[in-house]
């Protein structure tokens, strides 16, 4: 082996070291600045997420945006396939002319694509997937002085099976209180918009009706116990026709 | 702990006190074999990344594919969660990407650019310049669009910047570097490292390895410590969920398992619990050249589990490189000579062993901790 290399002079290690202590204090508390849970609560009278410890969302608060991002190194490492019951989500996506007519229709996994691309593809449709749980108002809202009504999108059961939904824009005081309510979150309009978009731009459609199919897991408990016929049938639920 | 300042994977004893400890862990001189295999590796994975998405750039990557211009000006509107967690484009911040535009031409130059970079890199060409380089253009690519961000993609992000931070400073010290070297890197980073007189030891590669490997051992450990969040994995069924995937296994599927449960539970749980105990435990073996096995199992397992079992094809390889980060150069070199000598390279296989007998001889002759002026 050839000699030794050089060693370092006092400073440098002594500025490296600091560097290299603020670099990975910012890596670590990225990593616990992330919620926690749900975990039983008391106060919540059920569970809630837990909001991450102070010190090291004080810390992330600064490094995140202001060091980690332009690293590209911002993330906390609590993976989202971390969390094993992950509903099975595809797209179908029927695109139309001006007519109305279906030119041609799209599932997003593409079943004939590689699997790296499948990967991004099966991203893109669980993106769709994250349904916000919508809660009626404790008391009726009500509209201040020449406002709208507040209004909300939710899913609504074409029929008694729950097997196909669509959206439905209604007002927040007529949120059914019978049922639990879900309804798209924010980002996921922001994507099935943007891929219904992409969707028309590329094929020369004037409309894009986006379908999405989605199957929670089986769960393990069948190994000892039957479920109710049709607990694990997928479900459709239909965004509309999305414009170009 | 070994006495041996070449075996600068091994965890650090507290010989000298903490901060001969620290400075020996951090700075001391290895042989720079190590970060050549991770850059190989890396290499590999950023191409295996890269590649297969060949033909749909504009739709994954461009401002007019699936996460368009209007996209981005919408998220950018969401407000952020309550619990902390941010829009998912509040931390996009920079890429080469967002310059392209909407011209698929200047999006197919910009990525077949990052494949030449990438290969010369892989290969070691130019190492200082093209570490840089694939750095900013890989980052571009897997951190771009967040409509189609995947776990794993992270892991191509940290192993590019500590790639480029190793040969940012790789060869900088030592023999007087040419203004070519200076700006290019030193020529001696050609694959595993050529150099008619041996490799030379580099403080750059060991602080490099040293980054990646503590980064890395927090995200093992922050990622098992997520698993304990969920019901299924403290009960162990964590894994069913692979077994019968929604739309690939039906109810009758399941039921037929019903026969077999009790060994479908204890495999299934036994799995779990092993891969939360590697995971949590991590940080405790990863430095140990005693469990050296240990990590290396670890990671090969989990290569095939989430390629063929979750179908993920980044996650696997990822774990195996970071994996090899924390392996000794003495153990490269053996491993390698042993792997030459297989093949029937005698050549290589003696140069090796000579490099892996020259690391430990050094290793038993020098001082653990050099502070001072250059010599």
């Amino acid at each position: 082996m050839a000699q030794a290399g050089s060693v370092l002079p006092g400073w440098l290690v002594v500025v490296s070291s600091l560097a290299i202590i603020g670099h990975l204090v910012a890596v670590a508390a990225g990593a616990l600045a992330a919620p926690s849970g749900p975990w039983p609560s008391p106060a919540m009278l059920g569970s809630a997420p837990y909001a991450p410890p102070y010190f090291a969302a004080a810390i992330n608060q600064v490094t995140m945006p202001g060091y980690l991002a332009y690293l590209k190194l911002a993330h906390t490492y609590h993976f989202a396939t971390n969390n094993p019951i992950m509903p099975g989500i595809y797209l179908e996506a029927r695109l139309r002319d001006a007519q109305g007519q279906v030119i041609k229709t799209v599932l997003l996994p593409d079943p004939d694509a590689n699997p790296w691309l499948r990967v991004r593809q099966a991203q893109l449709a669980r993106g769709l997937g994250e349904d916000e749980n919508i809660q009626p108002p404790a008391s009726e809202v009500i509209a201040g002085p020449n406002q709208p009504t507040p209004m909300v999108t939710i899913w609504e059961p074409v029929d008694q099976s729950f097997q196909k939904l669509v959206l439905r824009t209604t007002q927040q005081n007529l949120l059914p209180r019978d049922r639990p309510v879900f309804g798209p979150s924010g980002w996921m309009m922001v994507l099935a918009r943007s891929y219904a978009r992409h969707l028309a731009r590329t094929h020369g459609a004037a409309r894009v009706e986006l379908i999405r199919h989605h199957q929670e897991p089986i769960q393990p408990n069948i190994l000892y116990q039957d479920f109710p016929a049709g607990a694990f049938d997928p479900v459709s639920s239909n965004f509309g026709e999305l414009p170009r | 702990m070994k006495s041996s300042p070449f075996a600068a994977n091994d965890f650090p004893s507290a010989n000298g006190g903490f901060v001969a400890a620290w400075v020996r862990f951090w700075f001391q001189p290895i042989d720079p074999i190590g970060l050549h295999v991770v850059r190989i590796g890396s290499g590999f994975l950023f191409l295996l990344w890269l590649l297969p998405l060949a033909g749909d750039l504009n739709g994954l990557f461009g401002l007019g594919g699936w996460f368009d211009r209007q996209a981005y000006a919408e998220a950018a509107r969401l407000a952020d969660n309550p619990m902390g967690q941010t829009s998912p484009v509040a931390l996009l911040t920079w890429s080469l990407i967002y310059l392209v535009g909407d011209s698929p031409f200047w999006l197919a130059v910009l990525y077949w650019t990052t494949i030449v970079v990438v290969v010369m890199l892989t290969l070691g060409v130019a190492t200082r310049l093209t570490a840089v380089l694939t750095w900013v253009t890989v980052t571009s690519f897997t951190s771009a669009n967040p409509a189609i961000a995947f776990d794993a993609d992270i892991f191509l992000n940290v192993f590019a910047w500590y790639v480029m931070v190793g040969y940012l400073l790789f060869g900088l010290r030592g023999r007087e570097p040419t203004w070519r070297q200076w700006l290019l890197g030193p020529t001696d980073a050609w694959l595993l490292g050529r150099s008619e007189e041996g490799r030379r030891p580099s403080v750059a590669a060991n602080l490099a390895l040293r980054l990646l490997q503590v980064h890395f051992a927090i995200i093992v450990v922050t990622t098992g410590l997520h698993k304990l969040q969920f019901g299924d994995w403290w009960s162990g069924t964590a894994l069913w969920y692979a077994v019968v995937p929604p739309f690939q296994a039906t109810v009758a599927d399941a039921v037929q398992l019903r026969d077999r449960r009790e060994s479908v539970l204890m495999i299934l749980s036994l799995s779990a619990y092993v891969i939360l105990a590697w995971q949590l435990t991590f940080p405790w073996f990863a430095w140990r050249r005693r469990w050296r096995p240990l990590l290396l199992l670890g990671g090969v397992v989990g290569l095939l589990g989430t390629v063929f079992v979750f179908r993920y094809p980044i996650f696997g390889p990822a774990l195996v490189i970071g994996g090899a980060s924390y392996a000794t150069p003495e153990e490269w070199n053996t491993w390698l000579a042993a792997s030459a000598r297989r093949l029937g390279l005698r050549h290589w296989a003696d140069r090796l062993a000579a490099l892996a007998d020259g690391s430990a001889q050094a290793a038993a002759h020098r001082p653990s901790v050099a502070l001072g002026p250059r010599p």
